[in-house]
């Protein structure tokens, strides 16, 4: 690949990531891929077998994953299987583990005798493999041929019968643009011709069927269709020639291989570095993790933490500042859907680099229903560069509404998250503070907003000091002063708050407590007129998780 | 008027109210703070002045005084946009002010 054109050159270089995100995308997918198929004793000075291995390790993932995914449908009738007296897991666990074991040898087979300098050998393999496996897969589903469900082709055949209509058993998501995984080319009896247009796209670049090399979605879900760019007057649509131009190596590979540089934490996620082993480091942590844990929650909280860590070990802080998110969350209709890039800007980076601030944003927050009932991810909506505020307020709103649940059985009661809340109300109270009548560019966009990571810290230690307060100065009969409080902050009357408040301040008895928090509205309420609705909530935070659990 | 002046101007509000009722009895701040949220449940700044001049008509003493020349020095200030502040800090500087030893 990228060997192939520096011997070209005459000099060897490591791998490097090229600053383009998509095209970095392709570069790491295609060492994974590599990697995944071959293992890490993989050369890739090997100039003459590289289009073989590659070649062999597309087919022969792109084939593995369907087989998986095929075997994951409930391809059995349940009820009928377990009325005759067999026991379903069993048969199930028992087809999957011969079918793929049997796949695994025939691969590690043919990596060991294949020569891959010679591509029709490797196209006889890949042949092969696909017909070995649509063989164990009819051997295997055979005994219970009477017990399939009509899994395929719209639920009008079972895996049998598909079997005897599709050529390759391939089918990709991602790829689904791409003619020659069109079912209607994808038959049986057309597998060599299929294979020879797959190659003739690797080598010629013949993207679509009349052999144009136009760079749009048919290669990749990200991109838009051709007709989709109609702003001919300002230019083209680019080619994979001009990309190849541009970036000096075979741009199939990598456009081919941007799939495998995806990793799944909830959705799917790639993270772009300014270089290539930092990236690729994060993966294969993120791996590691993944294949040890089983908890997808406890892998989502790793997650920053591997990052940072990652970043950290290579004295990358730099790298934090340019790193890049690119996610979707699945491909449905030949849409991507939820595609976000998120980057990280100086001052959240400053934030995101301090360990309490960052442990404390990695929770994620039940909201409101307007959200669809979906828990908010802070870190991500700090990325987003969203304020933080109607987060924590809509978090706290629903918390008082389902703190029991309204009929048993129904939801389960939901929690409030003490200490993110605190933190995120005063992350964005101090980020108000710096824009606040100031120019863009002030002198602690230089220095790394050293001040602002310890103002975030005291004012929250400050706030957690006067809201345990607050509690010993509140009775159990107040509660409906809670929510007319609730109520001000919301509607942004401070002159009301602060009535109530200090009515409520009045009425205690515990003068050290009292004049505790006194201290603390006067110095974030009063005197703070642009944002003291941060200040006004995080005040109330213990009182509202305390007060009706001790009615 | 800028912020930083605002906060000056505020805490010598507060600190003035807070040295002039120092010593006086609970219950006699209780009552004067209660008819002070009063006013101001309404935004009645009239009121709100009237109570605190009277109060601090009644009672003699060097830090009433005081306290009054304050309120007269910052007077265009406290009628200002910002009253909502400054009263709001006499509450404060009132609440916070210490009782009298018995």
């Amino acid at each position: 690949m990228q060997a192939e054109s520096l011997q070209r050159r005459g000099y060897e270089r490591q791998l490097e990531f090229t600053g383009n995100w998509f095209i970095d995308a392709g570069i790491l997918g295609f060492v994974n891929l590599m990697e995944q198929v071959y293992g890490k004793t993989l050369d890739l000075r090997e100039v003459d077998a590289i289009e073989g291995k590659f070649l062999y390790a597309f087919w022969y993932k792109i084939i593995n994953k369907t087989v998986e995914g095929w075997l994951r449908k409930d391809n059995f009738k349940t009820k009928e299987l377990e009325k005759s007296g067999r026991n379903i897991k069993e048969i199930r666990e028992n087809v999957n583990s011969s079918i793929m074991e049997k796949m695994s040898i025939e691969n590690s087979k043919i990596i060991q005798n294949v020569n891959f300098s010679d591509i029709d050998a490797i196209k006889r393999s890949i042949l092969k493999i696909n017909s070995v496996s649509k063989k164990n897969i009819r051997e295997a589903f055979l005994p219970y041929e009477e017990f399939l469900n009509k899994k395929y082709s719209n639920g009008k055949k079972t895996i049998i019968e598909n079997l005897d209509n599709i050529g390759f058993i391939a089918y990709s998501d991602f790829f689904r643009n791409l003619f020659i995984f069109n079912p209607s080319k994808n038959r049986k009896g057309k597998e060599v011709e299929i294979l020879e247009l797959f190659l003739n796209l690797l080598r010629n670049y013949s993207v679509r069927s009349d052999g144009s090399d136009v760079f749009d979605k048919s290669l990749n879900v990200f991109l838009f269709t051709a007709s989709d760019f109609h702003n001919i007057y300002f230019g083209m649509p680019q080619t994979l020639k001009n990309l190849e131009n541009i970036y000096g190596v075979r741009i199939t590979y990598l456009l081919l291989s941007i799939p495998w540089s995806f990793i799944w934490i909830q959705k799917n996620h790639f993270f772009h570095t300014n270089s290539f082993a930092n990236s690729y480091d994060i993966y294969r942590r993120l791996q590691v993790y993944k294949e040890n844990r089983r908890n997808s929650d406890a892998l989502f909280s790793v997650t920053w933490n591997v990052i940072i860590d990652t970043l950290f070990e290579n004295k990358a802080n730099f790298f934090l500042e340019n790193l890049q998110i690119i996610e979707y969350s699945s491909i449905e209709k030949q849409q991507i859907q939820h595609v976000e890039y998120l980057s990280i800007n100086k001052l959240n980076a400053a934030l995101l680099l301090d360990d309490i601030i960052r442990a404390n944003l990695n929770k994620r927050l039940p909201c409101d229903a307007r959200r669809g009932n979906a828990e908010v991810w802070l870190i991500k909506e700090l990325l987003d560069c969203n304020t933080l505020f109607p987060i924590a307020l809509e978090h706290i709103t629903r918390f008082t509404k389902e703190r029991k649940p309204r009929k048993k059985g129904t939801s389960k009661p939901i929690s409030l998250y003490l200490s993110p809340s605190l933190y995120a109300l005063m992350i964005d109270a101090n980020k108000q503070k710096l824009s606040a009548n100031k120019t863009h560019f002030n002198p602690d966009f230089f220095a790394g907003y050293s001040n602002l990571v310890d103002n975030i810290k005291r004012d929250a230690s400050f706030a957690s000091y006067a809201f345990n307060a607050l509690e010993e100065c509140v009775k159990d009969g107040d509660e409906q002063d809670i929510y007319e409080l609730l109520a001000a902050i919301k509607g942004g009357d401070r002159n009301y708050y602060l009535y109530v408040l200090y009515h409520m301040l009045l009425q205690c008895k515990d003068d050290v407590n009292r004049s505790i928090v006194s201290e603390y509205i006067f110095k974030n309420i009063i005197r703070n007129e642009d944002n003291w609705r941060q200040y006004a909530l995080a005040l109330l935070l213990k009182v509202v998780r305390t007060w009706k659990t001790t009615n | 008027m800028e912020d930083d002046e605002l906060r000056k101007s505020v805490k010598n509000v507060k600190d003035a109210a807070y040295q002039a009722y120092a010593g006086q009895t609970r219950n006699y701040k209780q009552k004067l703070l209660y008819g002070l949220l009063g006013a101001m449940r309404n935004k009645d700044r009239s009121r709100f002045m009237n109570i605190l001049d009277v109060n601090l008509n009644g009672v003699k003493g060097a830090e009433q005084v005081s306290m009054a020349r304050c309120i007269m020095n910052e007077y265009e200030n406290i009628q200002g946009p910002h009253f909502e502040t400054y009263a709001y800090s006499i509450i404060a500087g009132i609440l916070a002010s210490k009782d009298e030893k018995i």
